[in-house]
C-alpha cells in the first residue's frame, strides 16, 4: 500500500505540472494515507506557489525534478528526441509526464525554452521552501523554523 | 533575469551548478512493482501521441483524485479506464511496458522522420515545378515581346507588295472603247 500512496504522490505531482490538480486541501488526507503528510505538504508547496508566484515558472521547476530525480538511470536516446522536440516548439509543458521526462537530465536551457521566458532556479526554489515554511512550519506538531528537503 | 527567453545563457557556470538534489527526497520510493495488467498497445500508442486524456470525462481535473472510489482503484492498481497520468506512472514502474513504450516511440519517431522528409521532397519538388514554369513564362513574354517591339521592316518582304497577285487585261469595250479590268489571283 505505500508505494501505491507513493506513487499517488508522484500522479498528483505530475497533474500539477499539467495544470489538472485538485486543490492541495481536498486530496490531502488521500496522500497522506501512509502516514507520510511532510512529504504530501512539500508537493503541496508547489501547488500553493502555482496560485501565488508564475505558475510557468513552477512547473518549470517541476519538469527539471522529474527530468533528473524521476529515475536514477540516465536514458540518452530519450533525451535526444526529447531536447529536440522542445528545441523546435513541438512540445508544450501540458504535453509532459513524469515519465516522459524521467532519465531525460535537462539542461536549464531546455527549461527555460519550455517556460517561454528565464528565470533564476536558485531563487525560485528558495522562494517554495520558504511559502512551504509559511503554510506548514506552524502547523506541525513539533515547532521548527526551517525544513530541510534533503534526506 | 526575468528576460524572455534567448539561447544565450547570461549565468550557465550558475544555472548549472543549481541541482535542486534537495528535492530527491521526494522520489525516494520509487521502484520497480509487478504488475498483474498492463495497459494495451492501443492505449501505449494513443498515450505516446498525446491523445489519451486526464480525464475520460470533461474538465481538467485528473480522474484519479477526482473521488475515493477511483483513488482506491490506483491504489489497487484496478483503473476502470487509464489515464494520462495512469499510464505514466505505470511505465515509469513496469519494465515491461518501459521497453514497450521505448519501441513505440523509437517507430513513431522513425514514422515522423520519414514523413518530415517525404514532406520536404515535395515542397523542393513543387519549387522546382514552379520555377520552370516561370522559366516558361519568363522566355514566353521575351519572345512576344521581341515579336512586338521588332522594327518595322520585316524579315521578309510581304507577298502583296513584291509578287503580283493580279492580272491586268485590256479588253475592248464597244460604248467605252479600250477598258483595262483587273482579275484577282488568289486572295487579295
Ligand atoms: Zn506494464
Amino acid at each position: 500500500m505505500e508505494i501505491r500512496i507513493e506513487l499517488a504522490r508522484l500522479a498528483y505531482a505530475e497533474n500539477i505540472l499539467r495544470c489538472t490538480n485538485e486543490p492541495p486541501e481536498m486530496v490531502e488526507d488521500l496522500l497522506s494515507l501512509d502516514g507520510e503528510l511532510e512529504k504530501a505538504r512539500r508537493w503541496f508547496a508547489f501547488a500553493e506557489a502555482k496560485r501565488r508566484f508564475d505558475p510557468n515558472v513552477v512547473r518549470g521547476l517541476l519538469v527539471y525534478l522529474f527530468s533528473h530525480y524521476a529515475s536514477p538511470e540516465f536514458d540518452p536516446h530519450k533525451r535526444e528526441q526529447l531536447v529536440r522536440e522542445i528545441m523546435e516548439g513541438r512540445v508544450r509543458m501540458r504535453d509532459l509526464t513524469i515519465e516522459r521526462l524521467a532519465g531525460t537530465r535537462l539542461r536549464w536551457e531546455h527549461i527555460f525554452r519550455l517556460v517561454g521566458r528565464q528565470f533564476n532556479p536558485t531563487r525560485e526554489k528558495e522562494k517554495i521552501k520558504a511559502l512551504y515554511n509559511q503554510l506548514y512550519a506552524s502547523a506541525s506538531a513539533v515547532p521548527r523554523t526551517e525544513v530541510s528537503y534533503g534526506r | 533575469m526575468d528576460a524572455k527567453y534567448s539561447p544565450q545563457q547570461p549565468h550557465q557556470d550558475e544555472l548549472d551548478r543549481e541541482q535542486l538534489a534537495e528535492f530527491a527526497g521526494l522520489f525516494e520510493g520509487l521502484r520497480r512493482i509487478e504488475y498483474p495488467a498492463h495497459p494495451s498497445e492501443a492505449i501505449l500508442r494513443a498515450y505516446i501521441a498525446n491523445r489519451l486524456a486526464d480525464s475520460p470525462e470533461a474538465g481538467r481535473v485528473g480522474a484519479t483524485f477526482r473521488d475515493a472510489r477511483a483513488f482506491q482503484g490506483f491504489l489497487q492498481g484496478r483503473v476502470p479506464y487509464w489515464t494520462r497520468s495512469d499510464v505514466a506512472i505505470h511505465v515509469l514502474t513496469c519494465t515491461r511496458c518501459q521497453e514497450r513504450v521505448a519501441y513505440l516511440r523509437a517507430r513513431r519517431w522513425q514514422l515522423l522522420g520519414s514523413a518530415r522528409q517525404v514532406s520536404t521532397t515535395g515542397t523542393r519538388s513543387w519549387w522546382r515545378r514552379f520555377a520552370w514554369g516561370a522559366l516558361g513564362a519568363a522566355v514566353a513574354a521575351v519572345i512576344l515581346a521581341a515579336l512586338w517591339l521588332w522594327p518595322s521592316s520585316p524579315l521578309s518582304p510581304a507577298c502583296w507588295i513584291e509578287e503580283r497577285c493580279w492580272s491586268e487585261i485590256i479588253q475592248e469595250s464597244p460604248t467605252k472603247g479600250s477598258v483595262m479590268v483587273v482579275y484577282r489571283r488568289g486572295r487579295f
